[in-house]
């Protein structure tokens, strides 16, 4: 505060170093202080490198966090439209496999059956059947066809084993029940969920539902 | 005795600086292990973490996810109309939407407004099912499928519902992802 006050300290501290009566006190003083010192200096540089350290691996393990975020989350997982040929494999094969089973003409049943058999898996099958069976009843008696084409397709998940899919078909029937006037066509918006499995190299329909 | 004490004296003394050099030295090599330790683990995190978020697929794939969020919300909000609330409903689709669709929207006359109220129907919009298509960061522009459900509510009668396909056009701006084309997928135009 007062120039005087530091005056009075620095006095004081002036005269408490006198009393240090003898040179061998005076010298034990300074090699205590100096042992302390250089006791603290030898060790001064390892904690130093310790506290470094420990602060390293703080903002390490925070950047690790930070990382596995990012590569673990949700979005990251998904690989639809990422991996653009992959994408690009799954859609062709469900579009292929969907139109396959949906078409279906009345004098070539088997082609339907086997394509079904060969591409749906689990409740896409049975979903399937359930689908179909009227058609099979009624297809040999009104010679009905089914052309089916999937004309949007469009992935919503995608993983090494599993893929999720939005597909929109145009379905179009015929039938044909002995000709004359009695000949009729229709055409049909249809859209499905589609789920897809990879089994081996060829990725399976497991699931169709109706958005 | 006297020498017992000299050599009592003497022997901490420079027993307890070797002691204390040694263990100096000790707890350093210590210390520089561990930072090295630290430093190497730093480096390698520091490094997954720069690499992760300069990743372009996980930048791209949280960008699809965006795009599928906004855009769902958008196609909700441009298939629901109220007769009661017309002015407000269009204010939300022109919120919704950028480029041509706005200015189409924009441009709704008093006539076809006072046509809307007067059909006293609401229109509800649900998105059933949704996909992106395409995504093209440097452009900004993306396209996705979209499965929506509309429900028509008429007073006085029992709301009918219809699904239909839609394809949309995403347009990147400043206020995150508009629409700018919502249109049917038409049937059977092989």
């Amino acid at each position: 505060m007062s120039s005087t006050e530091a005056e009075a300290v620095a006095n004081e501290a002036d005269v408490a170093e006198p009393p240090a009566d003898g040179t061998t006190e005076a010298d034990r003083s300074t090699v205590d202080g100096g042992w302390v010192r250089s006791a603290w200096r030898g060790r001064r540089l390892p904690v130093l490198l310790i506290v470094v350290a420990v602060l390293l691996t703080g903002f390490g393990a925070w950047s690790t966090v930070r990382a596995y975020a990012l590569r673990s989350s949700e979005s990251a997982d998904n690989q639809a439209l990422v991996d653009a040929e992959a994408t690009a494999e799954v859609n062709a094969a469900v579009s292929n496999s969907l139109n396959k089973v949906f078409s279906y003409s009345f004098d070539k049943t088997e082609a339907t059956e086997q394509a079904a058999k060969n591409g749906l898996r689990g409740q896409a099958l049975e979903t399937y059947n359930a689908l179909f069976d009227q058609v099979r009843e009624l297809a040999p008696k009104q010679r009905i066809m089914v052309t089916t084409r999937v004309v949007r397709s469009g992935m919503k998940t995608l993983t090494d084993d599993r893929a999720r899919l939005l597909v929109f078909l145009d379905q179009s029937a015929s039938r044909a029940d002995g000709g004359g006037g009695n000949d009729s066509n229709s055409s049909a918006a249809a859209q499905l969920s589609v789920t897809a499995e990879r089994h081996g190299d060829s990725w399976l329909i497991t699931e169709i539902d109706l958005p | 005795m006297a020498s017992e004490i000299a050599s009592d004296v003497d022997a901490p003394e420079t027993g307890d600086t070797a002691d204390s050099r040694r263990g100096r030295n000790g707890f350093l090599a210590v210390a520089i292990a561990i930072l090295a330790f630290a430093a190497v683990f730093v480096g390698w995190a520091g490094w997954s973490w720069i690499s992760a978020s300069n990743d372009d697929s996980l930048e791209y794939a949280s960008a699809r996810d965006e795009v599928l969020r906004a855009g769902r919300q958008h196609v909700i909000e441009l298939t629901t109309l109220d007769h009661d609330n017309v002015d407000k409903g269009i204010a939300r689709w022109l919120a919704s939407s950028t480029g041509a669709l706005r200015d189409e929207l924009a441009s709704t006359d008093a006539k076809t407004k006072k046509s809307l109220r007067e059909a006293k129907t609401v229109a509800n919009g649900k998105v059933l099912d949704a996909a992106v298509t395409e995504l093209d960061l440097d452009a900004g522009t993306a396209t996705m499928l979209a499965s929506v459900e509309i429900t028509v509510s008429e007073q006085g009668s029992e709301p009918t519902s219809q699904r239909n396909r839609f394809t949309v056009q995403l347009a990147r701006t400043d206020g995150g992802w508009k629409l700018s084309a919502l249109d049917q997928v038409p049937v059977g135009n092989s």
